[in-house]
Formats: structure tokens, C-alpha cells, sequence
């Protein structure tokens, strides 16, 4: 299985990206396999999306 | 730590299910905690997306901690920061990521690969073009609208709005797509008003050699676009152009044949740009996959893993773009001349 890697964000309320004007990047990162344990957003949500994706 | 204001940080975090106990305060309370956790619960990497001008203190302080980087363009305020970011990642032995989030897209990383066997011949002209309307109505309304975008405010944005925000993304995707660097640009900016301090319109003409030139037009005032970034590289047998806003089809022309028109899902393609697609052919993907295609590159240098040059822009891409950047506005504020990058 692949390794899962944890990741920080530091930012997300000031616009400052596509990924904060939609955390749904990083969702789709985590359904891609990329980051599937990410700190943000949760590996439920991540999860759900994943089961989706399959 | 999502925000400056903890109490919305902490929102945010209970909204997305985070637990409140890896909720931090500030950057140094978050690496201070996040360091002090067993190795596998520790986070490895942490995503910066904050304004400019923040990128660099927190940029440092986490490789200088250990930890990766992901981190939003443009890279630092100067070339001088970028160049530090260069060094320590080096030193350090640590995956720096760039989000330029559109080297991500399968038919660029196509174009990339169609350059590099040489089928287009001798490269002798290169355009890139990016076009925005969305600060027509900011910079149109009162003045306190005017500087509550922090994109235009030098504090916060750095020497430049528009060829910082937008221009360098086409630049990146010029030397990305290509392999070439461009040796010197000359310059011609618009603030537009005169109460704006930064650039938010401008040409940027360029030269890569005695003769291959070219050309970047950005602005973020022209009413009704959107993302309207383009790119075209016309070659001695043949040239490709491809566009932002309709990122699954690159056309590749000829004097002597029929215009190709290369998509994604196909196995004729590159593999890096036929991995860059996860659904089969004809489901149009988009600006999230081509994001998460850069975490999927970066994910893979964190894990230690082979990946291949291109899947995501490099520190090194960063100084590139901040010296484009900087060479670009000491130009225009010297009278339009040509500058060294």
C-alpha cells in the first residue's frame, strides 16, 4: 500500500490560491492517492471520496 | 493554522474535522508541537497559502525544522529570499514544491515532451498570454477597496500585481514547456490608475537567443476574461498551441498537414502526461486534477520514490520566476529597457 503522508497547511482564510478558495484540491489530491492522510481535510471526507472515485 | 485569527482558524478546523489539539496558534507553535510528535504521527510536509510576502519567513523556518514544503508562487518577495529557499532546500535534502499549477495539465506535460524529441523543428517564435477582468471593478470602486486587496499593496504582494500574480505563471509555462530560459526581457507596465502602486496590465517582450523571440502579454483588467492563460510555440516544421480555459486539446499545426489535435487517456501519448489523466478517454478533466498531479510529484519525492523531471516545479522554478519578476519591473521603471535575467 502506499505510503501515506501527513500534511500541514498554514493560510486558507485569505484567498490566497486555488487551494483556499476551494479546499476541493486538496480533496481531490487525496482521492488521486496522493495525500490520504492529510491534517486537512479530514481522511473521512478524503475517504468517502476515494470509495466515490473507485 | 488557517488564519490569522485563531478563533476563524479554529472554525475552520472543526468544520473540516480537524482535531483542535493540531490547530495552531502560529507557525512557531506549530512547528514546535508538530516537531515534538513521534515520527509517525508528525506532519512531513506543510502547504503554504498565504500572501507573498509571508511565503519566505515561513518557508525557511519549516525547512530549517525539517519539514517540506509546498509552497504558492510567486515564491518570495526577492530574488535574494528565493535564492536563500534555493540553498537551504539543497543543504537540507528536502522536496520544495512550486505550485505553478498548470505544468500539472496532461497536454502540457504532452507539449513538453513533443518539444523535447524536436518535432517541431527550430523553435523560432514563442508566445504566452494571460488574461484577467477581475480587478476592473476593485480598482474602479472606492479607495478603501483599493487596498483591501492585498494583491495590490507592495507590503504584501511584493514589486508586482499583475507579471507577479499572472504573468509569471506564463512565464513558467514557456521555460516548462520549452526547456529554454529567457535571457533578457524589456517591459512596458500599466497601473492603470494613478492611485494603484502596482503594475496591473503590461507586454513583456523577450529574447532567448539571436533569433528566437517572444512575447508575454498579462493583464488583469481586461473586462470579461477569466483565466485566459495561452501559450504558442511556433517552430521550423511545426507549432503548438494550447489555452487554459479548453486544457484538454493541444493542436499541433503545420504548413504541410493537416492540423493533430492530441487529448488525453490516449496511449500515443507521453507517459508522464498519460498519467497525468485518471479517467478514460473523452471525461474531461480539469484545474483540480492538474493541482494534484503537482502534490502527486511531490508526494513521491517526499516518499523517496523515482519521479520524473517536470511532475512538479522545483525551488529552482521559484527563482526563476523571481527574477523574471523583478527583471520585468526594473525594466519598466528604467524607461523600457532590455534587462539581463
Amino acid at each position: 500500500m502506499m505510503k501515506k503522508i501527513k500534511m500541514g497547511m498554514i493560510g486558507g482564510g485569505i484567498g490566497a490560491s486555488s487551494v483556499t478558495h476551494t479546499d476541493v484540491p486538496l480533496e481531490y489530491a487525496m482521492t488521486s492517492k496522493l495525500l490520504a492522510e492529510c491534517l486537512m481535510p479530514t481522511t473521512k471526507r478524503a475517504d468517502n471520496l476515494h470509495k466515490t472515485r473507485k | 493554522m488557517f488564519d490569522a485569527d485563531y478563533e476563524k482558524s479554529r472554525q475552520f478546523a472543526q468544520n473540516e474535522e480537524i482535531s483542535l489539539d493540531r490547530c495552531y496558534k502560529s507557525v512557531e507553535e506549530l512547528i514546535k508541537a508538530e516537531s515534538a510528535l513521534p515520527s509517525g504521527s508528525r506532519m512531513e510536509v506543510v502547504s503554504i497559502v498565504t500572501p507573498n510576502a509571508l511565503h519566505f519567513a515561513f518557508a525557511k523556518s519549516l525547512l530549517n525544522a525539517g519539514f517540506h514544503v509546498v509552497c504558492e508562487k510567486p515564491m518570495t518577495i526577492t530574488v535574494n529570499e528565493a535564492e536563500e529557499l534555493e540553498k537551504l532546500v539543497a543543504d537540507k535534502k528536502l522536496t520544495f514544491a512550486l505550485t505553478h499549477t498548470y505544468t500539472g495539465y496532461p497536454m502540457i506535460r504532452q507539449m513538453r515532451d513533443i518539444i523535447s524529441k524536436g518535432l517541431l523543428g527550430t523553435i523560432q517564435r514563442i508566445d504566452a498570454q494571460y488574461y484577467q477582468g477581475w480587478i476592473n471593478s476593485i480598482i474602479h470602486g472606492t479607495e478603501s477597496r483599493i487596498t483591501g486587496v492585498w494583491r495590490l499593496d507592495p507590503k504584501h504582494a511584493g514589486a508586482s500585481s499583475c507579471m507577479g500574480d499572472i504573468g509569471v505563471h506564463a512565464f513558467n509555462l514557456i521555460e516548462y514547456t520549452t526547456g529554454l530560459e529567457v535571457k533578457e526581457v524589456l517591459s512596458d507596465l500599466n497601473p492603470v490608475k494613478d492611485d494603484v502602486q502596482l503594475d496591473l496590465d503590461g507586454t513583456v517582450l523577450l529574447r532567448f537567443s539571436k533569433y528566437l523571440k517572444g512575447v508575454i502579454r498579462a493583464s488583469q483588467v481586461c473586462g470579461g476574461e477569466e483565466n485566459g492563460l495561452t501559450i504558442a510555440v511556433y517552430g521550423s516544421k511545426a507549432s503548438l498551441k494550447w489555452a487554459q480555459e479548453d486544457p484538454n486539446y493541444l493542436y499541433m499545426l503545420s504548413d504541410s498537414e493537416p492540423t493533430k489535435i492530441f487529448k488525453p487517456a490516449h496511449g500515443f501519448n507521453d507517459p508522464l502526461a498519460e498519467s497525468s489523466h485518471t479517467m478514460p478517454a473523452g471525461h474531461p478533466e480539469g484545474i483540480y486534477e492538474a493541482l494534484a498531479n503537482i502534490y502527486k510529484g511531490a508526494a513521491k519525492s517526499i516518499r523517496g520514490e523515482k519521479f520524473t523531471p517536470g511532475e512538479f516545479p522545483t525551488v529552482h522554478d521559484g527563482v526563476r520566476g523571481m527574477k523574471f519578476i523583478h527583471a520585468v519591473v526594473d525594466s519598466n521603471s528604467s524607461g523600457n529597457k532590455w534587462i539581463t535575467i
